[in-house]
């Protein structure tokens, strides 16, 4: 599944970028997120419950910060595992200066893939499902930044 | 007196315990020290297995132990039926593992089980193994995976191809096509589908350290079979230490016919943790995954014939999908049960079809209901009506310009369904397709189609009518024939049956095959009471434990009347023959001079001074006075390995109406004639043609196992996957013809299969009827609301 947005923040640039890039920050804006265990400065685990429909499961996900060209792009891959249930996503964020002083427009783009129970079972409702999760990801980091 | 029943719409006698909740499935059985095991199987439809770590499930509560693919020394399973037919044809051969070790092919195979003290720790357990994925690209149709650079499954299998597998004369056929007047072409789509027991499969494994010995109690339609199987085949475990039982079996439809995974891991997991019985049971979503699925064939067809409506050939080209890894007899099912039977019940002089099975990303296919026939019987119920639009002829027709004629029976089709073992020949025995069309035509109205179509049509609807005009090959089967080298399952298919007339005159019964809801302790036992004129109260059947039956192959192939009853006569023959001898000792005469009426021998002429099967059992059994040379006991066995299948044929009738605003099609009327022979207990076969019919329209219309193209099953549950329901249906009307079949005492041809191989075709058919005025040729099934909407919109808009 593609997913892909815009939005535009008011805070600079920098400061999402540090922002995007920081586990501990970014990671509590992820769905269902209940603890970040960071292993190193490009690696953290995050445990997080998510769900779909009537199916709920606790997932166990490996983040890596696979590209991170400060303060304009980054890139996040996830690989997570619930139990019959996997998780590979890819999320691409690009920063530039919006039109508004201290305002920064994110393009953001996520591929997931699904695979397992919740693919099977949640097929129905697993794009909208996810489309809302997005959006309340990069709400979330809209929110936090501007707060 | 005892009542003769043979023929009579005899109640089942085992439903009461069914039908009140004291049948005993497999998940009703319970043991002392009972554990259960679950198995984590792969969401990644095609992965490399890294790592596994199961040191935090080994110490979940209640877990006892957890086991890879690494610990279980354990054969992959075995492969019963390559693809075969042509002299030297390569069978490109990979089969599942008890648990995968390496890597995954489809999304649901096994790769780690956990044992534990309750099934629901078992499962919780399963939560806390880490796998190490490689996640690999996927490929789930079969004619893409075959193509220039597609995925690679196995290394064995360039191309993705398990075989490349041909039938009939290519030079003729194409010689037949080139030179036709009209050829008709179309690419079809037979879909996947999910076959629904009501009970799912389990297996419970018991591993007796005090014996050495092994039980297996599974849901299985071949306990015999599997105790070969998995002994010979796959654990190494001697033969004569393991029991296999199936007990009571809620609907199978094939499903149950193979070995699983599942079945070797009980017996590993029993064994490995000191001899407690270890239960396995899937639930829905897992049978889903991981039982066999059925059909999936990607097919261009094309047909040639005259203006006159002759059809002079038959070229097909099939691409099969056998799934990641293949099912026990997945390859014999689009071969010899497909290929040699596509000419169906018409005499085509020219016929060639290629099948190639191809792997992918998908779980494993074989036989379900009808089992290659119901594919064939769709290609060419389609090719026949795509000619006669062609040409502008009627449907009836062109049928019945090329049905088989009555007379040319023995028939061999240009397929060589006929081939056997060494240059041996079957033929088609029998058949008279034309008064079964006519019966049926005459029944549903044909000759005032236009006028139903008409009033219909002032209802804002489209009907349509479809026939199928099917043969199908059933009484599986000569050993000869489907044991054939280089062609069959290389095994033989005989049948068994022992009767035993104990002290008391009450009689017991053992067979080889197994019945999974067909009442066969009904139909045997009026078989046996008809035979020895023993009342069917006094009869009992036992069956499906390899513990005290008799070998036998099991049932599938509508084979259990046909051949496993004429077993069972055969056994009641000898029976009678001892009873004749004994009767002449007691009664101080001749042999030669004993007649038999019934339960009672008596002196020819002299039926007063009678002696009873009964008392000659209690004499007999006893022993106290034997005649010279004569064993104690009424207790004979026998074996039947029949001559020829049995060929039964019919025509099926569908009436459709569809709404044009919506695209929703309703089956709206049903009608069958059916030819399969005498019927035992015509109430069961009723029962046989509705569950099947509905099977088959369930196809037609409604059910698809779909995936997504990184190999997801997205029709995952019942949510998704449209299981046909009772109140969709109209009443289905059943005639018959009688044609007997010569093959058996009993006349019998087979049912289980007949209304699921017919149905398709007829519906497909009656849909296409319905869109026909709208230029719509061709669609695929099922015809769901929203593809059929979509053809009327394209359709209206292309105008």
């Amino acid at each position: 599944m593609e997913f892909s947005g815009q939005t535009t923040i008011k805070a600079p640039r920098e400061r999402v970028f540090a922002f995007l890039i920081d586990p501990n920050l970014v990671g509590r804006c992820g769905p269902g997120v209940e603890s970040i265990e960071v292993i190193d400065d490009r690696h953290f685990k995050a445990k997080a419950k998510v769900g779909v429909g009537f199916i709920s499961a606790r997932f166990v996900i490996n983040m890596e910060l696979a590209e991170a060209d400060a303060p304009s792009h980054a890139v996040i891959k996830a690989r997570g595992q619930a139990p019959g249930t996997a998780v590979d996503a890819t999320g691409t964020m690009d920063l530039a200066p919006g039109d508004e002083p201290d305002t920064t427009v994110m393009k953001w783009g996520a591929n997931v893939i699904i695979s397992g129970m919740m693919a099977s079972v949640g097929a129905r409702m697993i794009e909208g499902t996810a489309n809302k999760m997005i959006a309340q990801t990069f709400d979330c980091i809209r929110a936090k930044l501007e707060e | 007196m005892t009542i003769d029943m043979l023929g009579e719409r005899v109640k089942r006698t085992e439903d009461p315990k069914f039908i009140t909740g004291k049948g005993r499935y497999l998940d009703d059985i319970q043991m002392p020290g009972m554990t259960h095991i679950a198995i984590l199987r792969s969401p990644y439809a095609h992965a490399n297995i890294r790592s596994i770590d199961t040191s935090a499930a080994k110490s979940m509560p209640g877990v006892i132990a957890v086991f890879t693919g690494a610990d279980i020394p354990y054969n992959p399973l075995p492969m019963a039926w390559p693809a075969g037919g042509v002299a030297g044809i390569r069978n490109n051969i990979n089969t599942p593992r008890t648990l995968a070790t390496d890597s995954v092919k489809w999304s649901g195979e096994g790769v780690a089980a956990v044992v534990a003290e309750t099934a629901e720790q078992a499962h919780d357990a399963l939560e806390a193994i880490t796998v190490d994925w490689e996640p690999l690209p996927t490929v789930v149709d079969a004619e893409k995976a075959t193509q220039p650079g597609a995925v690679q499954l196995h290394e064995n299998a360039p191309n993705n191809i398990v075989f490349e597998w041909t039938v009939g004369d290519k030079a003729g056929t194409d010689a037949a096509v080139d030179a036709a007047e009209v050829v008709v072409r179309q690419r079809i789509v037979n879909q996947r589908l999910i076959p629904n027991p009501m009970e799912v499969r389990g297996d419970i494994g018991w591993y007796n350290p005090g014996t050495d010995e092994y039980t297996v109690w599974m849901s299985s339609q071949t306990p015999h079979i599997q105790r070969l199987l998995l002994t010979a085949f796959v654990t190494g475990i001697p033969e004569h230490k393991v029991r296999c039982i199936s007990p009571d079996v809620g609907g199978a439809f094939g499903t149950k016919i193979f070995c699983y995974a599942d079945m070797a891991l009980v017996m590993f997991a029993s064994k490995a943790i000191g001899g407690r019985p270890v239960k396995w049971v899937e639930g829905r979503r897992e049978s889903y995954q991981s039982t066999i699925h059925g059909r999936d064939h990607i097919t261009y067809l094309e047909i040639a014939g005259k203006r006159d409506g002759t059809i002079t050939g038959l070229r097909v080209k099939t691409f099969a999908n056998l799934g990641g890894r293949l099912s026990t007899i997945g390859p014999g099912i689009p071969t010899t049960l497909y290929g040699r039977v596509l000419s169906g019940c018409y005499k085509i002089p020219n016929v060639y079809c290629e099948v190639t099975g191809v792997y992918t990303n998908t779980t494993f296919v074989d036989a379900y209901r009808g089992a290659g026939r119901p594919e064939a019987t769709y290609v060419i119920e389609r090719a026949m009506d795509l000619f006669a639009a062609e040409i502008g002829m009627d449907r009836a027709e062109l049928r019945r310009r090329n049905f088989i004629a009555p007379d040319a029976f023995p028939y061999d089709n240009p397929s060589g369904l006929g081939t056997a073992s060494g240059g041996a020949k079957i033929y088609i025995d029998s058949g008279n397709y034309e008064p079964a069309m006519d019966m049926a035509l005459a029944a549903v109205g044909y000759a005032d189609l236009a006028a139903t179509k008409a009033e219909a049509a002032s209802r804002g609807k489209l009907l349509g009518l479809g026939f199928s005009t099917y043969i199908e090959v059933c009484g599986v089967a000569p050993s000869k024939w489907i044991g054939a080298v280089g062609e069959g399952w290389g095994a033989a298919m005989w049948e068994s049956a022992n009767i035993r007339v104990h002290l008391t005159g009450k009689t017991v019964v053992t067979v080889g095959t197994q019945p999974q809801g067909q009442g066969h302790e009904t139909t045997y036992a009026q078989v046996i009471s008809h035979e020895l004129g023993i009342p069917m109260d006094d009869i009992v059947i036992q069956h499906s434990d390899t513990l005290g039956t008799p070998f036998g192959y099991g049932s599938y192939g509508s084979r259990t009347s046909s051949v496993g009853m004429t077993a069972a006569i055969k056994a009641a023959t000898k029976i009678r023959e001892k009873a004749r001898k004994f009767a002449a000792h007691m009664l101080e005469a001749s042999v030669d001079d004993i007649e038999i009426d019934g339960p009672n021998y008596f002196v020819k002429g002299s039926p007063d001074k009678k002696k009873t099967i009964q008392e000659i059992a209690f004499a007999l059994d006893l022993g106290f006075d034997p005649p010279e040379g004569m064993e104690p006991y009424l207790d004979e066995t026998a074996y039947w390995d029949t001559p020829n299948c049995t060929w039964p044929f019919g025509t099926h009738v569908a009436i459709v109406e569809i709404d044009k605003e919506t695209g929703q099609v309703d089956l709206v009327r049903y009608l069958a004639v059916d030819d399969v022979g005498k019927k035992i207990n015509p109430m069961i076969v009723d029962g046989q043609l509705h569950g099947g019919i509905a099977q088959g329209v369930g196809q037609a219309l409604w059910e698809g196992a779909v995936y997504s193209d990184d190999g997801q099953l997205l029709s995952g549950s019942m949510l998704d996957y449209a299981m046909p329901r009772a109140s969709w249906f109209p009443d289905i009307e059943l005639h018959e013809t009688v044609t007997p079949s010569p093959v058996n005492p009993l006349g019998v041809k087979g049912v289980g299969e007949a209304g699921a191989i017919a149905s398709t075709a007829a519906v497909s058919n009656a849909v296409m009827d319905a869109l026909a005025p709208l230029g719509i040729r061709h669609l695929d099934m099922p015809y769901t609301p929203q593809t059929v909407w979509h053809a009327i919109q394209t359709a209206e808009v292309s105008r």
